[in-house]
């Protein structure tokens, strides 16, 4: 991702508008592949998205140029991301609430048997994907946001303990006990497939 | 190859850094031990469900300006806000706590006489009526005091030498001569007491008459603008709480009693002329039930005082 040239910043931190349109311009997608990760939704990210670069316009003032204006946007993104998360799940708006992750991968599992030959594959790797998404929801935000962050976005290290504030070596601890979560579910889950 | 060594090496796996001779090594031991690979074939999954989330989003062409209309038509902000929004720094907090505390210490702990106005303000505040009448009634019972002295060192003086009583009257010290002549010059003031406190009218009991020698004089001393007798009762026992107050006009009464949790459980309400009175309360409601343990706060108003007395009803 390239960023913004520090003039074009400095001006849109100053509240020039043109310039402010620049940033939206130069980061929507990183923002939006940001809020896709946690929304799993695009329509819902594209929204998300939006609703950031309206936050990022109202606190841009605050931005102390202590860091890259990406990584200040990633947090904005993050933050609110988790918010809207959490404000979903208590209102039990947030469709896959109710479905646990097995229950997920049984419809999953349901789904590979009426496909055809051939389509197994894919509903396979479709039934996965499903069971580690929701393993996911049921992290903690920090490690969620570390493995969003890490594992999908491939943000180096130091960039994550920068956008979520905690440090290095707490990244790297959450993201490993993260991985050893998924990975055992996944252990389980084909164990069981295989037994069948 | 150990299984904590290959353990090691499936994580680096997930990331990604993993050289082609250590997958090699996973591969050879995955053969020989299940539970490694299981753990190497889940890990091989997560890595590639990862690598299908990676997905881009599809953003509407419009993106920019549905932005635009969210943050609606409002301008760059303010100068205002970017200078509230400076002070609020939490860099400045510290000193502008500092600099209200310097100001509070520098106007009530250097200077307490900033206090004591205040207080000498608000203790003017009080009508001046109200003070020149305390005056007064102070300097009538300083005189009634005085005379009831010396008239009982006068009775001694008659128990020894037998004098006939006119003619010690007629004999008073210039002291009480001295006191005439200020009820005399009050005489006004005595004027204004209410009717009922002079003579023989029950309702003053509480304020004693004293006459001087010119009997046409007549000193009589205002009681306190409330007394209260007995404020713990016991309504079972018949004991009582009296409120004597004091009425120098025609004016309204208000009476009322609270319970602790601030409910109201007698009411008294009457217009009565110039005089003493005394309100009773036998610890009962306005139903006439008694009421029950407890503390009580008794608000009095008169044209001459308003009071809140706590009363305590035990049974």
């Amino acid at each position: 991702m390239e960023e913004l040239d520090l003039q074009e910043v400095k001006k849109a931190v100053s509240g020039d508008r043109q310039a402010f349109d620049r940033v939206i311009t130069a980061y929507k997608r990183t923002v939006a592949s940001v809020c896709l990760k946690y929304m799993r939704n695009n329509e819902e990210a594209c929204d998300m998205a939006q609703e950031v670069f309206c936050k990022a316009y109202e606190k841009i003032g605050s931005f102390k140029f202590d860091s890259k204006l990406s990584t200040w946007l990633y947090r904005v993104a993050v933050n609110m991301c988790i918010n809207r998360l959490d404000a979903l799940k208590r209102r039990k708006y947030y469709e896959t609430d109710s479905i646990s992750a097995d229950e997920s991968c049984d419809k999953a599992a349901v789904d590979v048997a009426d496909s055809r030959e051939g389509q197994d594959v894919l509903a396979e790797k479709n039934q996965l994907r499903e069971c580690v998404m929701e393993a996911m929801e049921n992290f903690e935000p920090a490690e969620r946001s570390v493995v969003i962050l890490r594992d999908i976005e491939g943000i180096d290290y130091d960039e994550i303990s920068r956008i979520l504030k905690i440090p290095l070596g707490s990244v790297k601890s959450k993201l490993s006990r993260a991985r050893e979560k998924l990975k055992q579910k996944l252990v389980r889950k084909m164990g069981e497939k295989n037994e069948l | 190859m150990s299984c904590k060594k290959v353990n090691g090496l499936i994580n680096s796996l997930i990331e990604g850094n993993i050289s082609a001779a250590e997958e090699a090594e996973i591969k050879a031991h995955v053969k020989t031990c299940q539970k490694c690979g299981a753990e190497y074939k889940a890990a091989l999954a997560l890595k590639n469900v990862f690598s299908d989330m990676k997905e881009e989003p599809k953003l509407p062409a419009d993106f920019n300006l549905k932005v635009w209309d969210r943050i609606g038509a409002a301008s760059s902000p303010s100068l205002a806000d970017r200078i509230l929004g400076y002070i609020r720094k939490p860099v400045f907090i510290a000193p502008a706590g500092v600099l209200v505390a310097a100001v509070i210490f520098g106007l009530f702990v250097m200077n307490p006489g900033v206090v004591q106005d205040k207080k000498a303000e608000l203790a003017s505040a009080e009508p001046a009526v109200k003070t020149a009448e305390k005056q007064e009634i102070t300097k009538i019972k300083k005189a009634v005091t005085y005379i009831a002295q010396k008239q009982s060192e006068d009775e001694k003086q008659i128990v020894s030498a037998e004098p006939v009583k006119e003619d010690i009257i007629k004999e008073e010290s210039k002291d009480i001569l001295k006191v005439n002549q200020f009820a005399a010059v009050n005489s006004a003031a005595d004027e204004k007491i209410p009717q009922p406190l002079k003579g023989n009218n029950e309702k003053a009991s509480a304020a004693p008459v004293i006459a001087a020698a010119d009997k046409s004089i007549v000193v009589t001393p205002t009681p306190a603008e409330i007394e209260v007798k007995n404020n713990v009762i016991n309504g079972v026992k018949g004991e009582r709480l009296v409120i004597k107050y004091r009425l120098d006009n025609e004016g309204q009464v208000e009476i009322r009693i609270y319970d602790r949790t601030g409910r109201p459980v007698v009411h008294f309400y009457e217009k009565k002329p110039a005089g003493v009175y005394e309100f009773i309360w036998e610890g009962k409601d306005d139903s006439g039930s008694l009421l029950a343990s407890g503390i009580y706060t008794v608000y009095i108003k008169t044209p001459l005082v308003e009071k809140k007395i706590k009363s305590a009803v035990i049974r």
